[in-house]
């Protein structure tokens, strides 16, 4: 009696996991737009805190999904970065392509770049992957740095004139109106949280789990590690570039910055404080780490950096799994939070 | 063809200078339980790994239903029906026990299985082995004991045609130990299993074992039923030790 009616508990279950983070997910993305029409936050404070969220959303699927710790994960962000930001100096179609139809065409010119991203991943995802724990830390950090000096020696050669450096500043005609991004990187966000919803409730998924939780036994199972580890940080890289992408348009250009070793350490930590491996988690750290990372400048100028690092550490000590690690290990009505979250 | 479920030919597995498995050629025939036994350091892991493709042979050859499997990867071999546990166990342990099943019936033999029919299959196997009442419990919270079966179930959620036991006995009492032999007997008929164990338990491994086989030093230096195997003066000598004490092994099983 008890087996059965385990079954019929765990097929009710089945019926309602998963579906609150699709809501919750919705509800997001309908929100803000809210936000913005009644004036409750400004176009640009939504710009970087959607990009905030996106960015812990993306790095979610290689870190959090895979447990795969990216130290250089803003290699994508310049890449993407320089990508769109050459390919609308270069190429005039593109330009126009990007300021049609209210910033969708942007969005799709930020795929492009995304797409660019995600073809390096794979190139370089092939050898690199191979390592493990620090060692992968280390080689994508060095990714980073390898990709910021190509960058740096190629772009003043292209119009030593114009190009300062490493430096792009894009031309008026070039940049879209703030609206035009804001729906952009809506649209850019929206997908990174459904795609890592996807994933999460796919075999994919499952199998990207697996590696974190043991790779060896992964494979002895039968999860083809190597082709899901490629697949699953083209993934991530397409989608931080993506956003990327659309963030050096909305700061007018591009230069080295993209690259800087900052964004990574934001998006590492944004995903701590939330909670690696949930969509949850990805959403709230990015939400908590803006607010945060404002507040401390205010309130704290000149050592807010210095605090902010405090709070990681204590988070890292005292809740290893973020909020959502916490939140996963109480049950509401006999139902496990853990089965409604992730 | 047909009866010979594995063949393996002349398997040479190198670390650095040092043979793990020399020159080692052996046949399973479908439906056996084949005893791989030989002191510590023999190669026998490594043999069990070079049959599952975690490491790729120097040399020979291994065949699996008369298709040659040499150097494919292990998620090639699960697919085609060759699991096997983990000597040290490897649960996924921030997953349920029936979540870490699933995923055996997941990526296993079965194509396009829908995640219900994984269930489905996770949960039976987990009656099986005993393991049913604890499906809703992280696998880090299981015991030694119940984490080798959660090994053996999430094994057997992959419905694997060869069964490749890593040590599943080690470190179990002898009330366990007599359980698991049942478990494994059963679970052989049952699923129509060919099984290669390999175990330091002699009175385990005698007992269960149609065939054995003895490496010592990466080479194999017997192999027959387990009789033959107690009364050789080679295994003796290598492995065993005192020859009474190996009679003694087969005598209980009779």
């Amino acid at each position: 009696m008890e087996r059965g009616e385990y079954m019929i508990n765990a097929k009710e279950l089945y019926r309602y996991i998963k579906r609150p983070t699709l809501i919750f997910i919705i509800v997001t993305i309908i929100m803000i737009p809210l936000l913005k029409i009644f004036n409750i936050f400004t176009t640009d404070t939504l710009i970087i805190l959607m990009s905030f969220i996106g960015y812990a959303a993306s790095l979610n699927i290689i870190m959090g999904f895979v447990g795969y710790v990216d130290f250089g994960h803003s290699v994508f962000i310049g890449i993407s970065g320089y990508a769109y930001t050459l390919l609308i100096w270069y190429y005039g179609p593109l330009n126009i392509l990007q300021h049609s139809a209210w910033g969708v065409g942007a969005f799709m010119l930020a795929t492009l770049t995304g797409l660019i991203s995600a073809f390096i991943a794979v190139l370089v995802g092939i050898p690199v992957l191979k390592l493990r724990g620090a060692y992968f830390a280390i080689a994508t950090l060095g990714l980073d740095f390898a990709a910021l000096y190509v960058v740096k020696s190629i772009i003043p050669a292209l119009e030593p004139t114009k190009f300062m450096a490493a430096e792009i500043i894009l031309e008026r005609n070039m940049i879209i109106p703030k609206n035009y991004i804001f729906n952009a990187v809506l649209i850019a966000v929206a997908f990174t949280l459904l795609a890592n919803y996807i994933i999460s409730n796919s075999r994919f998924g499952v199998g990207l789990i697996a590696i974190r939780e043991d790779e060896d036994a992964a494979e002895d199972i039968g999860v083809p590690t190597t082709k899901y580890k490629i697949i699953a940080y083209a993934l991530s890289a397409f989608f931080t570039g993506l956003l990327g992408s659309l963030i050096s348009l909305n700061s007018g250009g591009v230069n080295e910055y993209a690259f800087s070793l900052s964004h990574s350490i934001d998006m590492i930590v944004m995903l701590v404080i939330g909670g690696l491996g949930s969509i949850f988690g990805a959403m709230l750290g990015g939400y908590i780490y803006y607010w945060l990372y404002d507040m401390l400048l205010v309130r704290f100028p000149g050592i807010n950096l210095i605090i902010l690092g405090i709070i990681v550490a204590a988070v890292i000590l005292f809740a290893p799994e973020g909020i959502i690690g916490i939140i996963k290990k109480y049950k509401i009505a006999g139902i496990r939070l853990r089965d409604l979250i992730e | 063809m047909v009866s010979k479920i594995l063949i393996a030919k002349n398997v040479i597995k190198r670390f650095g200078g040092l043979k793990a498995v020399n020159d080692v050629s052996f046949e399973v025939d479908k439906g056996e339980i084949l005893g791989l036994i030989g002191p510590n350091g023999a190669g026998k892991t490594t043999l069990f790994n070079c049959i599952t493709g975690y490491y790729k042979p120097e040399n020979g050859k291994i065949i699996f239903k008369g298709l040659d499997i040499t150097g494919k990867p292990p998620h090639i071999t699960t697919k085609l029906g060759i699991v096997k546990t983990h000597q040290l166990v490897k649960p996924f342990k921030e997953l349920t026990v029936l979540e870490n099943a699933m995923i055996g019936a997941l990526f296993g033999r079965r194509k396009g299985i829908t995640v219900e029919e994984a269930k489905r299959i996770a949960y039976k196997m987990l009656e099986t082995v005993k393991l049913d009442e604890k499906a809703d419990e992280y696998a880090s919270s299981l015991n030694i004991h119940e984490m080798k079966m959660l090994e053996l179930a999430r094994a057997l959620s992959a419905e694997p045609e060869l069964l490749l036991l890593d040590e599943v006995l080690a470190g179990l009492n002898p009330k366990e130990i007599s359980d698991s032999l049942k478990l494994i007997k059963l679970i052989k008929e049952q699923m129509n299993l060919t099984i290669i164990m390999v175990e330091h338990v002699m009175h385990a491994v005698m007992n269960i074992s149609d065939r054995i086989i003895v490496l010592h030093y990466g080479k194999k230096i017997a192999e027959g039923s387990p009789n033959e195997i107690a009364r050789s003066n080679e295994v003796i000598t290598a492995y065993l030790g005192n020859p009474e004490l190996a009679l003694k092994f087969v005598k209980k099983t009779d």
